[in-house]
């Protein structure tokens, strides 16, 4: 560590060694809370989803009866688990479709805006003021058959659309709203495009570049590294497509907003089979590994590139 | 940074381009916020008013209405029947409150009325007055004489949860009361004319002891005018309504209480637990001792929180924690990602510092009691304010830990399980009570309120936490 100075003289390297041994000591202690909260809190149910997920789970005299890997022979040979994880990953790629180059491109706009650009970027941030569930809510309610989007389009002599009661349309209306952008990657976005050196876009001026081409050849191309990284972000969260369904869909209808983390939760809470619901979860984390390797491979292979 | 892109000078098609990136901004902020906008707009509205067929943005004011009703020839009937003059009051009593929340339904629909009274005249005198509004559904008010009496009941459940049908009688009626002088209002506009025809002929459906017959009394008067004190009303539903769910002296509040109390013993515990990690990851351990402790705590921050859902839920139950608040805090008790965030600041901290105190004579304990707490304060403030949203709008796990206990429902539970419609897209029932639209409007700015407010008060420890980061990286 930097702030160990080298020993001016011999006798002080072992005087040096022995502090930071005491050191060492005093950071356990330091750390060792975090070790006991970690350990129950992380490490002991993952080990324990695992061991539950070869059991026929029984609270009341854990763990029940033994079961082999019939848990997992269910799961793979049950439709609904199937149709679970295909819907997980047809609303990971409905989500970036709407949701995904949203903020970038309000970022690109807001970057060549030349007034009252601060207001704008602080009325882009207000919605992160309320909670995530309660604008879920709200979405639920505007989706709803006779909601504020169905009104509007009925105002506009189109017909009403069942964003989360028609069955073909409800993946696509629980990720419209997408659409709407605003939040934290703005100006995550922004701060990249603001961060290239304005030099060069006098140089281009001078060129006789456009404000389009500007855009187009300067910072969309800065906007790239983040956008990896916005990518690589969500294909973590891809397993953990939960609450949109659960509270605006309930995963109907006919199962076609179901995804994996709503079927481990019904298992689990609502049917009370613990050990078929370990089973799934087990199933989702051995994909979010995979994901998450996936995942370090694409930001190595984007340092390379570089 | 900031504005480094205005300084460039534009013309010809790059003016155009301005504009039209404006425009398409303005657009775009104005579609974003309109779910909001609409949302607090709805919170003012009657039912009507949201799921008819027209879409209406500004809500209309609430309107007052007060029903004058003469009883004397009914009086005059009963008592040629050989019926005692109490009885007949009783009787009167019983349907000037059917009449009043008769009233209230049905117009409530159409002319969003949310405030009604009716008065019983008898032989020229006031004898009887119900009077209730929007705001106090589950409490009804007799004024039965100088003296008012409040009977707790609630709308929906009427009929089931007010099982002692007896004591109403003494509740109706003080026995010797024989009304006091009071002149008729005069109707006064031909919205009450048109109404007082309806009312005539209003089915009394929550008559006790007659349902469905027509008044019997004779409709004097129907004074209407505008109340916009009563606008509010939806917020008010939204806390009873809440409160009612459970037998609970502190009602709505007992939610708000769980969460700040799960809140603060979060935060609590993660600049303890998580700060004194990061100060041993960043300034105690050797470098080979670092590598390891990294590891063992980023390997938490790859775990997806959705499968832990289930062991976390068997864990706490295996410590006797299923149900009690100890049970929800117990995953809050420190996070990875905030053990990182101490670490990148500590590792910010000067070393010369660190040297100094050592070369005084100080211990490594007292070293961070007195000398990087003090410092550190910005850190501390954005744990805080992560902390706080990350716990205050965790739904999934306060969902799960409080099955079985709804004592111990924190605020986004509560909130959504009572007025906000329950979980899944059809669930529009909560027991026996009607979950309307505009109460979960309302309850939704609730929600909203305490994060406005934290992220108000703590403006500052944002923009130092956005420093954090970038003066590292």
């Amino acid at each position: 560590m930097a702030e160990v100075p080298p020993a001016p003289v011999r006798i002080g390297r072992r005087w040096i060694r022995g502090l930071q041994a005491r050191r060492n000591l005093v950071g356990l202690a330091f750390f060792l809370p975090a070790i006991v909260v970690f350990l129950l809190a992380k490490y002991y149910p993952l080990i324990r989803v695992a061991y539950m997920s070869f059991f026929d789970y029984n609270f009341t005299e854990p763990p029940g009866r033994f079961m082999g890997v019939a848990n997992y022979a269910y799961a793979f040979s049950n439709s609904l688990f199937w149709k679970a994880f295909f819907n997980n990953w047809i609303m990971w790629a409905l989500g970036l479709v709407f949701g995904f180059f949203t903020p970038m491109v309000q970022a690109l706009l807001l970057s060549e805006v030349r007034l009252g650009k601060k207001v704008w970027s602080f009325l882009y941030l207000l919605p992160v003021l309320v909670p995530g569930i309660v604008m879920l809510l709200i979405h639920r309610a505007i989706l709803q058959d006779d909601g504020l989007i169905n009104q509007i389009l009925a105002l506009a002599g189109l017909g009403r659309v069942g964003w989360l009661t028609d069955p073909r349309i409800a993946k696509i209306g629980l990720n419209i709203l997408g659409l709407l952008g605003g939040g934290l990657y703005v100006f995550v976005i922004l701060a990249a495009i603001e961060g290239v050196a304005v030099e060069l876009h006098e140089a281009a001026v001078i060129d006789g570049a456009n404000v389009w081409q500007r855009v187009r050849h300067i910072s969309l191309p800065a906007v790239k590294p983040v956008m990896w990284v916005l990518f690589i972000n969500s294909l973590g969260g891809a397993m953990e497509n939960f609450l949109h369904p659960y509270l605006m869909t309930g995963g109907g209808p006919d199962n076609s907003t179901l995804t994996m983390g709503m079927l481990m939760y019904n298992e689990a809470f609502i049917l009370f089979r613990m050990g078929q619901a370990a089973a799934y979860a087990t199933i989702m984390l051995a994909c979010a590994i995979l994901l998450s390797t996936v995942g370090i491979y694409l930001r190595k292979a984007k340092i390379d590139l570089n | 940074m900031g504005d480094s892109l205005s300084g460039i000078r534009s013309s010809g098609i790059d003016k155009t381009l301005h504009g039209l990136f404006l425009g398409l901004t303005v657009a775009w902020v104005l579609a974003l916020l309109m779910p909001v906008a609409y949302t607090i707009g709805d919170a003012l509205k009657s039912t009507r008013e949201i799921v008819g067929s027209r879409l209406i943005w500004i809500p209309a004011v609430p309107r007052a209405m007060e029903i004058a009703v003469d009883y004397s020839d009914y009086a005059r009937e009963q008592e040629a029947l050989g019926i005692a003059a109490a009885d007949i009051r009783r009787k009167i009593a019983d349907e000037a409150l059917a009449l009043q929340w008769g009233v209230l339904q049905d117009l409530d629909q159409d002319q969003k009325v949310w405030d009604v009274a009716v008065t019983c005249f008898m032989g020229g005198r006031r004898i009887h007055q119900v009077r209730s509004n929007r705001k106090e559904w589950v409490i009804f008010k007799y004024l039965c004489g100088k003296t008012s009496y409040t009977l707790p009941i609630g709308l929906f459940s009427f009929f089931q949860q007010y099982p002692e049908r007896e004591a109403r009688a003494t509740y109706w009626h003080e026995r010797d009361w024989t009304g006091d002088e009071a002149t008729v209002p005069a109707n006064n506009s031909a919205l009450a004319e048109r109404v007082r025809a309806t009312i005539r002929d209003l089915p009394l459906r929550y008559v006790f002891d007659q349902p469905k017959e027509p008044l019997k009394g004779r409709v004097l008067t129907v004074n209407e005018r505008p109340a916009p004190e009563r606008l509010l009303d939806n917020f008010f539903i939204a806390v009873r309504t809440a409160a009612n769910v459970q037998d609970d002296p502190l009602g709505f509040f007992r939610y708000f209480l769980n969460s700040v109390f799960v809140v603060l013993v979060g935060i609590l515990s993660q600049c303890a637990i998580s700060g004194s990690a990061g100060y041993a990851l960043s300034r105690l351990f050797s470098p080979g001792i670092t590598k390891i402790a990294l590891l063992f705590v980023v390997i938490t921050l790859f775990i997806p929180g959705l499968v832990l859902l289930t062991p976390l839920y068997v864990t706490i139950s295996d410590f006797k924690l299923a149900g009690t608040i100890w049970g929800i805090i117990f995953p809050y008790a420190a996070w990875g990602l905030n053990v990182f965030l101490f670490k990148e600041f500590f590792d910010q901290l000067p070393g010369e510092l660190f040297e100094a105190a050592r070369i005084d004579g100080c211990g490594e304990t007292g070293i961070f009691v007195r000398l990087v707490l003090p410092t550190s304060k910005a850190v501390f403030g954005v744990v805080t304010l992560l902390t706080f949203s990350a716990i205050w709008g965790d739904f999934i796990w306060q969902n799960v830990a409080t099955i079985g206990n709804s004592k111990i429902w924190t605020f986004p539970v509560g909130l959504t399980y009572t007025v906000l419609g329950g979980v899944g897209g059809q669930a529009v029932f909560t027991g026996d009570r009607e979950i309307r639209p505009e109460i979960g409007a309302a309850a939704s700015i609730f929600a909203a309120i305490p994060t406005i407010v934290i992220f108000g008060l703590m403006q500052n420890s944002i923009k130092k936490g956005a420093l954090i980061g970038s003066v590292k990286g």
